[in-house]
């Protein structure tokens, strides 16, 4: 197991470093830093004088390994826009973050998993063609388009809509005005709703096909058959022997999903005003922002690779076959 | 049911329903801000936005009024230019600042002295070079020294250039952290957060001293700045009363918010203006643009008209211009007028001058001036050149100009807010932006940048402007307003000297 | 996934050649289970009337998509009350004809969704194959290269590559190619590396074949079922990501006409005329849907009780 762990481990360092230094050149190519810092008038001179005084006319190795020394040693460095430390910009904004991956791969889990057990169940019946029906309108819907609909419906409609002489801003869920529902901001539980709205929409469908299938594939085995030859109740074997076979793959999934939910929220975060890596990553981009956009990448890619290693850990546990790699 | 009709009657309902009403009765004004909130101090983060909050919070020297062309004092008592480079100027006295302390000449020195500091490493230092030295000569009097004659200094100093408190900025080793932790001025407001999620709040100076009419104390009391990054957002905030003002909105989007009792919008005059600039020296592979023929051609099918009723919000406020700046600025005017609108005429040209067939061309864009570039793209098409649109970042932009890749551009300029067209005539030719490479125009620039006398300056201009317009290097579209959508329990003044949108302490609450 | 035990063969003259199976082919049980698979065929039918649409567009339409009319934005459609027949589903914000615009967008997102799948799947097999088949330090190297692609985020690439480049069609198409090709790679790897040990390929080792042979001859026929049904589904997501990108401006350059494109336009005037904002987001919806459900049935009539 350590030797697993060790060599996983440092396969995800060559990642982490790897992901540095694609990101770097992109970042760099893909506009002139000097020219934006300078601003919309600045003449040549003054950019180059920008450059001289954040060190951009240096060769992009050289510029590249400064950043990885000062980052080796914890220092992350500045925002050249805004002087905040890169460390503190992140961290007070990756609680939103995750509270969002981790809030919609939750609720996306809660339906996907008993509606794929129950269309894997009920196989080939209208259960089970509907369940595929609602995964595959969830994959068919651009988030984007989902979250200013949601905004439209429940931000602007609601407030104002009457169906069948109900004005709908009156009706209330487990305590909460629907009419209630912020569409900005992150101050309260109540802001998340949408957005995980959104994405566990968008985490559900995948989730509930694989297992779906990975519970039809166990519930038609050799082992399942025979422990229902033997007389074990329906229900005993569906949970004991089945689902946890049929979670295999789901975990795997869940991991690089929630990978996709860290790195993917921007547009959500930007929809909803939700103060999170995401959006921050975004600006970043568009600005070159570059010590900011770095070190969220690595981040970024250290937390994928230590989900997926986690991911396969669970999965060693729980299938002995898996083991022996 | 009409899709339409349902939209606005449900529109209606919800802004009847808003509590607007009860913001006003707390005294608290909500706006919303689109870019990332990180800090007040307009020398770190010199964004259109930070400008607002800055100079509610900072008072400058003095400041310049375009409706009467004239500098109005602020902190400075009385100021006089002794010679062509030294400026001399008296501080009011008894102005403290929001912590209590007083504002003394030290304050004006430390922050002029910060401003030139090439370790401050300041994005926009360049605006400040100009200054050789400031000394203190009293305790509420400076002299500035500039390195030469320079003829823009007071309306730089009159822009964007407020006084920091020594007592307070010196302590920081991070200077880029007091414009976020301790951000202490002595406006007209008072900062209570500055926070990235939460926003800013902002109070009003209970102990401000008022200069004068041009710079009054606040009538609003609280004024909390949101950050919603999307323009949906806002709007759905502010149809549902979240929050009363949205800074810039489409032109479609206010004029149907401005159709509802509780929306108003208001147009703004500022120093915006959007352009189109050609690749008249021929760095781009389009060697079709050397021709001048050609690029009147391109500038006769552009129905400026059009574009001015129908892509920029604003209504009258968006005037056609004739030179590439606007009324506000001084040395605006050219005697030789662009190119009138003829779309047969245009056609009929670009044949003459060897293109029957039109040919392609790659039209970029920036931040907002995406509409227009896409109007001006179909306007294009329909005398036969084949234009598409590229929209830009403006890193990526200054990017592909630096690189000699851009063909036809469609930008907005604001001078940086300065009320003087000195700025305008560098920024086209510095170096790698120079797409006309004319010995006249550099030549213009510079008599123009070095002569004191007015009525010589206004004279080059003119003649400057006027060469632009016959050999249409450059074609000057309109001016782009603010334009503010609002709560209508709220009143917006229709000028500003802030090109990003309206002084803080000039709204009020409707009578 | 219907039970194959349904379908019986039906009684017919046998012929000396087929006396030796009296069970239906597995190819004939495929056809009818394709058959009587509601999802591939509602699937498919669609997808058939978005590709008519897209190839007669030019004769379709009813405007041409690029033409804009700035006196007339915004024109109410034909369930509105200034609606008319001149545009069916009213005009954009500059005067241009919806529905034509719509129907060149399904040419426009049929065309990019197909080429950069083809162009993801040859590179995401290629490694996958390389690494699955030949295995130790190649397939380490694949590996790695799979995972750093799938931790760089999308949007850092897109706005690059689109900064770099100029952002013309095919700089996308190629961008999408390589945004997606990771599923490929991943599937093909997993595939070779169990046919790997199987006898077929042994033997034909043992005959002195050489690996190329065996990859084109033994290896990619057996992959390519897997392969179309991961080319149906990545033409929806790379839809999906088309008109995400298009959303945030880093997409197709105005102004062709594209789905994700109009939606971005449209979110201007969607509390307004909300039907602009609708109409492209059910368009891209209904494709996605029945590339999906097409992707699905292919699947099950070719491996039922496969996972794919």
């Amino acid at each position: 197991m350590t030797h697993f762990l060790t060599r996983r481990l440092l396969i995800a360092l060559l990642v982490a470093f790897t992901v540095s230094i694609v990101g770097f050149a992109l970042l760099r190519l893909s506009g002139d830093l000097a020219a934006v810092l300078a601003g919309e008038d600045a003449s040549a001179e003054d950019i180059a004088r920008i450059a001289r005084q954040y060190g951009l006319d240096r060769p992009f190795y050289v510029q590249y390994f400064d950043w990885l020394f000062n980052a080796l040693r914890g220092d992350l460095g500045n925002s050249l826009f805004t002087h905040e430390s890169v460390w503190e910009m992140i961290t007070s904004r990756l609680g939103v973050t995750v509270t969002l991956a981790f809030a919609s791969l939750f609720f996306g889990l809660l339906i996907a998993i008993p509606l794929g057990v129950l269309a894997a169940v009920r196989a080939n019946t209208w259960v089970d063609r509907g369940s595929l029906f609602v995964a595959v309108m969830g994959q068919a819907t651009p988030n984007f388009w989902l979250a200013l609909i949601l905004i439209y419906v429940f931000g602007v409609w609601w407030r104002g809509a009457t169906v069948l002489g109900v004005r709908l801003a009156e009706i209330k869920i487990f305590g909460v005005q629907l009419s209630g529902l912020p569409i900005s901001g992150g101050d309260s539980w109540l802001h998340f709703v949408m957005p995980v709205i959104t994405l566990a929409t968008f985490v559900m469908p995948a989730v509930m096909r694989i297992t779906r299938t990975g519970m039809m594939e166990v519930l038609s085995s050799d082992y399942v058959r025979t422990a229902r030859a033997k007389g074990l109740s329906p229900t005993k074997v569906l949970f004991k022997h089945s689902l946890r076979n049929a979670i295999l793959p789901v975990v795997s999934l869940a991991a690089v999903q929630l990978g996709f939910l860290m790195s993917g929220s921007v547009i959500v975060e930007s929809i909803f005003a939700l103060n999170g890596v995401g959006y921050l990553a975004f600006q970043s981009i568009i600005r070159i922002d570059f010590p900011v956009v770095q070190s969220i990448l690595v981040i970024l890619a250290c937390s994928y690779i230590l989900l997926t290693l986690f991911a396969d850990m669970i999965n060693a546990k729980l299938d002995p076959r898996v083991r022996l790699e | 049911m009409a899709k339409n009709v349902l939209a606005a009657a449900t529109l209606a309902v919800a802004l009847l329903a808003g509590p607007a009403a009860a913001q006003k009765a707390q005294d608290t004004l909500r706006i919303a801000f689109g870019d990332p909130i990180s800090t007040t101090d307009p020398y770190i983060d010199p964004k259109p936005e930070t400008s607002l909050t800055s100079d509610a919070i900072y008072d400058k020297l003095f400041m310049y009024l375009s409706a009467t062309r004239e500098f109005k004092p602020v902190l400075a008592k009385s100021w006089k230019q002794v010679s062509p480079t030294v400026l001399e100027v008296q501080i009011r006295e008894g102005v403290t600042f929001h912590d209590g302390k007083e504002l003394t000449a030290d304050d004006v020195v430390y922050t002029f002295n910060y401003l030139t500091d090439k370790k401050s490493k300041l994005r926009f230092g360049r605006n400040w070079a100009w200054i050789k030295s400031t000394e203190k000569t009293g305790k509420y009097s400076v002299r500035i020294t500039s390195k030469r004659p320079t003829p823009f200094a007071m309306a730089r100093l009159a822009t964007g250039t407020g006084i920091f408190p020594k007592h307070l900025h010196s302590t920081f080793k991070n200077r880029g952290e007091f414009g976020r932790k301790s951000a202490v001025g002595s406006g007209p407001y008072k900062v209570e957060y500055v926070d990235a999620s939460k926003g800013i709040k902002l109070v009003r100076n209970e102990a401000y001293k008022s200069p004068g009419p041009w710079r009054p104390k606040p009538g609003i009391k609280t004024i909390i700045i949101k950050p919603i990054p999307e323009l949906q957002t806002q709007i759905a905030q502010l149809i549902t009363g979240g929050i009363d003002v949205i800074l810039a909105a489409p032109k479609d989007q206010t004029e149907q918010l401005a159709q509802s009792p509780t929306v108003s919008s208001t147009a703004i005059a500022n120093t915006v203006y959007q352009y189109v600039n050609l690749d008249a020296a021929g760095r781009s592979d389009l060697k079709a643009l050397k021709n001048p023929d050609v690029r009147r051609a391109l500038f006769m099918a552009i129905n400026r008209k059009s574009l001015a009723e129908n892509v920029l919000a604003g209504g009258k406020l968006v005037k056609l211009i004739d030179a590439p700046c606007t009324q506000s600025q001084f040395g605006c005017k050219a005697s030789v007028k662009p190119v009138k609108f003829d779309k047969k005429a245009a056609k009929a040209l670009l044949a003459k001058a060897g293109y029957p067939n039109g040919f392609a061309l790659d039209i970029t864009s920036i931040p907002g001036s995406h509409e227009t570039a896409a109007a001006i793209a179909g306007q294009l098409r329909a005398i036969g050149v084949r234009a598409s649109v590229s929209r830009l970042t403006f890193g990526a932009y200054r990017k592909k100009q630096g690189a000699g890749k851009l063909q036809m551009l469609a930008a907005n300029f604001s001078s940086g807010g300065l009320p003087d067209v000195s700025s305008v005539m560098a920024f086209y030719q510095a170096g790698p932006r120079d797409y006309w490479r004319s010995k006249e125009m550099k030549t213009y620039r510079n008599k123009g940048a070095a002569e004191m006398d007015p009525k010589k300056r206004e004279a080059i201009y003119d003649a400057a402007f006027s060469h632009l317009n016959k050999n249409a290097y450059l074609l000057p579209l309109m001016t782009k307003p603010a334009v503010l959508v609002h709560s209508a329990s709220v009143t917006m003044p229709n000028s500003s000297s802030l090109f990003a949108g309206v002084e803080f302490y000039n709204i009020s609450w409707k009578k | 996934m219907t039970d194959v035990t349904h379908h019986m063969p039906e009684p017919k003259i046998v012929t000396s050649a087929e006396l030796d199976t009296l069970a239906p082919s597995p190819r004939e049980l495929m056809r009818r289970r394709a058959r009587s698979h509601a999802g591939l065929i509602i699937g498919m039918t669609i997808i058939a009337l978005f590709l008519i649409v897209a190839i007669f567009a030019g004769v379709l339409a009813p405007h041409d998509p690029y033409a804009q009319t700035l006196s007339n934005r915004l024109a109410d459609p034909i369930w509105g009350p200034k609606g008319n027949w001149q545009h069916i589903l009213g005009t954009d914000a500059l005067g241009r004809d919806v529905l034509s615009r719509l129907m060149y967008g399904a040419r426009l997102s049929l065309y990019i969704s197909f080429t950069a799948a083809v162009i993801a799947a040859v590179i995401g097999v290629t490694l996958g194959v390389t690494g699955g088949y030949f295995g130790g330090k190649t397939d380490a190297f694949v590996v790695y290269i799979i995972n750093v692609k799938l931790a760089l985020p999308v949007f850092l690439v897109a706005l690059s590559i689109a900064a770099i480049t100029g952002g013309t069609v095919t700089v996308l198409i190629l961008l999408l190619g390589f945004l997606t090709w990771d599923r490929y790679a991943i599937v093909t790897r997993s595939l070779t590396q169990q046919m790997r040990d199987q006898e077929f390929i042994l033997s034909s080792l043992a005959a002195g074949a050489s690996h190329l042979r065996i990859i084109f001859r033994d290896i990619l026929p057996n992959l390519m079922n897997h392969i179309i049904i991961i080319v149906s589904l990545d033409m929806a997501v790379i839809i999906l990501i088309e008109a995400a990108l298009s959303f945030l401006g880093l997409g197709i350059r105005p102004p062709t006409p594209s789905w994700g494109l109009m939606v971005s336009e449209a979110r201007a005037v969607m509390f307004f005329k909300p039907h602009l904002i609708m109409i492209p987001g059910i368009a891209i919806f209904i494709l996605v849907m029945a590339i999906n459900m097409a992707g699905d049935g292919i699947r099950d009539v070719t491996a039922p009780e496969g996972r794919g």
